[in-house]
Order: structure tokens, then sequence, then C-alpha cells
């Protein structure tokens, strides 16, 4: 009994501290607003009703460039959006951070990857980022049209920097959207995602 | 004939990819000096020895443990010998912590070596050199990553008796550093719906430092733990990672800084921490 009330008071002494941080699968999105790079303010809420990936991205990252460099991100953006899927794509390196872009430099780089997200967010300031718990570059979230986090987690089941393992491997956000959108609950809601650090 | 031995998943060995995509924004350049390395210049069947791979980093830059953290990769070393060689694990050095905000990751810095245990049975032909191949590939990282990659080659020639290498010293000394376990130690973990309970005893008046958990996702790596206790019984809470279900046993690297060394410890489960609670809920 002592030793159960030790338990109880050392994990009420320490609750405090054992809240992270993050976006969890089941509950709210965190609700946001922003600037895009073209200027255009959007906020989370302007896509109530519509599914939304976020992706965070990183230019310099080897686990980004393995999805960037043979076009499999960009393939994957076109055909989710042309579902009416709004995928927005979020930088969260801090200026002067390995990774920061100025909005003329990652519209330079759209062009050049043929990227094809709805949104690029610059979140210099880490807000978003720290409010969904983005830790890698790539770390991907799928939100439902009620608002709800249906996925957080890697883009897919194989954490490496090679492309040719992109093919073989299961695509966690293609198959949180198919299920959700066939009225089935999301299989796996939660993975650990790979990649690089944020810079915050 | 050969057998493959991987310390992950088998994988295949694949040139570094040209960067395409996004040309403009260089790789920095990161090239470690990547070495296979023996314990012995010549082996003697039937007596094991120890061989692996050598990374010596750039300054700045470190190379991951078994388990990353909260990102990164460990390196993967993927073996090819002939049939009657056995090749037992990668024997993996207490890591280090290197925090980044509410983040944090494991693995080392300056000169890293992974070594494993290697045995040659008996009937091998005395007049018969003996090739370790060994393929590899890591990410190296410090305010960005770069991955690499390469395939080395051990020869080495059969004797009567075993010959130390230059590399037999470094190996050694690393060797005898490598977190053991400690008889006396005992450790449990008491689970909750979000947290766990660990509890050490046997630490002989030492007090614990960082425990890094041998597997990913059992508890956040940016999470800095706190020890409370003294004398023999330490106990800290952690929050629980996205392991499901929490595994009956963890195996975790304790540091222990006054003594500069770390000890390995198993983690039993111990589940239902408070049994009655959901009789007494409403």
């Amino acid at each position: 009994m002592k030793r159960q009330i030790g338990v109880l008071t050392l994990l009420a002494m320490m609750g405090a501290k054992l809240v992270l941080g993050g976006a969890v699968p089941g509950q709210d999105a965190p609700a946001f607003q922003a600037v895009d790079i073209e200027g255009k303010g959007l906020a989370l809420s302007d896509f109530k009703g519509k599914y939304v990936v976020l992706e965070w991205y990183n230019p310099g990252c080897p686990f980004v460039r393995k999805w960037y460099q043979n076009g499999d991100m960009q393939k994957l953006q076109r055909e989710l959006t042309s579902q009416g899927v709004v995928w927005i794509t979020i930088n969260s390196s801090a200026p002067g951070k390995q990774g920061h872009l100025t909005p003329p430099q990652w519209k330079e780089l759209v062009v050049k990857n043929n990227s094809a997200a709805t949104h690029y967010v610059a979140d210099e300031k880490g807000d978003i980022g720290r409010a969904y718990g983005a830790q890698t570059t790539p770390h991907m979230f799928v939100i439902g049209p009620d608002g709800k986090l249906l996925y957080a987690g890697a883009i897919d089941s194989k954490p490496s920097t090679d492309p040719g393992d992109i093919m073989g491997a299961t695509n966690y956000v293609r198959r949180a959207l198919e299920e959700a959108k066939a009225g089935k609950p999301v299989s796996v809601p939660q993975t650990k995602p790979y990649g690089c650090s944020v810079k915050y | 004939m050969w057998t493959r031995y991987s310390c992950c998943s088998l994988w295949l060995v694949v040139a570094m990819a040209t960067v395409v995509g996004a040309a403009e924004i260089a790789l920095p350049v990161a090239e470690p000096i990547v070495e296979g390395v023996s314990s012995v210049s010549e082996f003697a069947p039937g007596q094991p020895f120890y061989a692996g791979v050598r990374w010596r980093l750039p300054e700045g830059w470190h190379l991951y443990w078994q388990n990353p953290g909260d990102s990164g990769m460990a390196p993967q070393i993927e073996w090819i010998v002939p049939s009657n060689v056995q090749v037992g694990a990668v024997l993996w050095p207490a890591p280090s912590r290197f925090k980044e905000g509410e983040y944090a990751t494991f693995g080392y810095t300056g000169t890293v070596m992974l070594v494993a245990p290697i045995a040659v049975g008996d009937a091998w032909p005395s007049d018969r050199e003996l090739e370790l191949k060994i393929a590899t590939r890591w990410l190296l990282c410090a305010d960005t990553c770069v991955p690499g990659s390469t395939q080395l080659t051990v020869t080495l020639r059969c004797a009567p008796q075993p010959s130390p290498s230059t590399n037999a010293p470094a190996i050694y000394a690393i060797l005898r550093r490598l977190p053991r376990s400690w008889p006396r130690i005992a450790a449990s973990a008491k689970l909750s719906s979000t947290t766990a309970w660990i509890r050490v005893t046997g630490l002989s008046g030492l007090r614990p430092g960082y425990l890094y958990p041998r597997e990913e996702g059992l508890w956040p790596a940016g999470y800095d733990l706190t020890w409370n206790g003294v004398g023999e019984e330490w106990h800290t809470v952690v929050p629980l990672g996205l392991r499901r279900p929490w595994p009956e046993r963890i195996q975790a690297v304790l540091e222990l800084p006054e003594q500069g060394a770390a000890v390995m410890i198993d983690i039993i489960t111990i589940r239902d921490i408070f049994p009655n609670r959901k009789e007494s809920s409403p």
C-alpha cells in the first residue's frame, strides 16, 4: 500500500512534465493560421469538409530527397490533390538554420522540383511544427473533413534514404486516406516518423 | 558457398543515387574514413576473433546507435562470409545523447568501431585465406544529414596461432568498455496508460544517469528523465512512446556518470499498476 501511494504521488508530481506536445490521432488537429509563400493567408479551418495532408519538409534532408529526386512525392501530391485533398507542405527551419528558405528561394524550388502541393508554408517560428509535434522531415499528418487528426507519423513503412525502397513500402498517408474515405477506421493511426530532425 | 549475416534486415547494397531534384542545394561534404578492421592479422581455426567497421567521422558529425532516438538512422552492417564461418551480433558501445530542442538522438562522435565476434570452423584448410566481406550503409548528421555506403573486404591469412593486428589494442579497449550486465542490478517497469515507472536497485551507491532503451519507440529520446531516490533504490517515470504493446522485457544501457561507464540492464515489465482501478472507477 505504502509503495502504491509512493507511486501515485510520484506520478502526480511528475504529471505536468509528462504531457508531451503534439497532435494526437482521434483528437482535433491543432488549429493554425499562416501565410503561404505566395502571400496568401490560410487557416486550417478554411479546409473544413476536406481531407488535409501536412508534410514537413527540408530541401537538404536526404530522407526528403529520397521522395523528391525521382518525383515520388510530387506524384503522391498530384494523385491526392486531384481527389480533392488539400496538401500543405511546411518548412519549420528557423532563419539561419539548415534548410531555411525565403519565399523566392522556395518558389524557385517548387518550379524546379515540379512540386504539386496546394500551399507551401514557411513556419519560421516553428509554432505549427511544435503544435503538431513535428520531429522529422518528412513527418506526415492526415486530417479528416471533421478536423480530427486521422494519422501522424512516417510517410511509409521503410525508414531509409534509398528511393528504391519506396516501391515495396506501405504508404501510410495513402492508406489512411483510403480507409477514411471508405468509412473505415484508420488501421495504423500513428507511427514513429523517420528522417532528419526539424531545425527549429 | 557464402552466408549472409545482417545486423538488421537483409538489404541490397545500392550505389548512392545521383541527386537530380533540388540540384542547386548542394549536399555538405561529410566523408568519413571507413575501413574494415580485425583484431587479428592472422587467424587460427577454432579461435574466435573480432572484425567489423571503423568510421573516422569529420568533426561535428555523428553516427547513430542501434536506437537512433527521435530522428536519424542506425548504421547497417551485412556480412558475406564463407559457410563455415559464424558471425555473432554487432557489439554496440554505449552511446551519447545529442539534444536538439525538445528532441534528442543517440549515437557517436569521433572514431567509432562496430565489431562482431567471428568464429572459423576447425576444418579450415591451413593454406586458405579468409575473406570477410562487409557491406555497410549509414547516416551521418550534423545540422544536416548525409547518407553513405560502402563495401569492405578484410582478408586474413590462416596460421597455427593467431597474431594480433595493429587494430587489436583499440578493439579490445572498446570491448572492455562495452555496457555489461551487473548481476546485482535488478530493474522493473510498472505501466500506467501513459507512463512507465522504472525502478532500479543494486547500483552499489552509484547515481544513475541517462537510460538508453535498445529498441525504438519505448519513450521519447527528447524526454529528460529525472531519477529519484538514494543508495540502493532509484526510480524514474517516463512517458510511453508509440511502441505497443510494451514488451515483457526490455534491455537498456544505463549511464553511470560517476564511473564514466555504462551498464546493460534488463527491465522486467510489471503490468497492472492499478489493478483495482477499473472496478473502482465509475
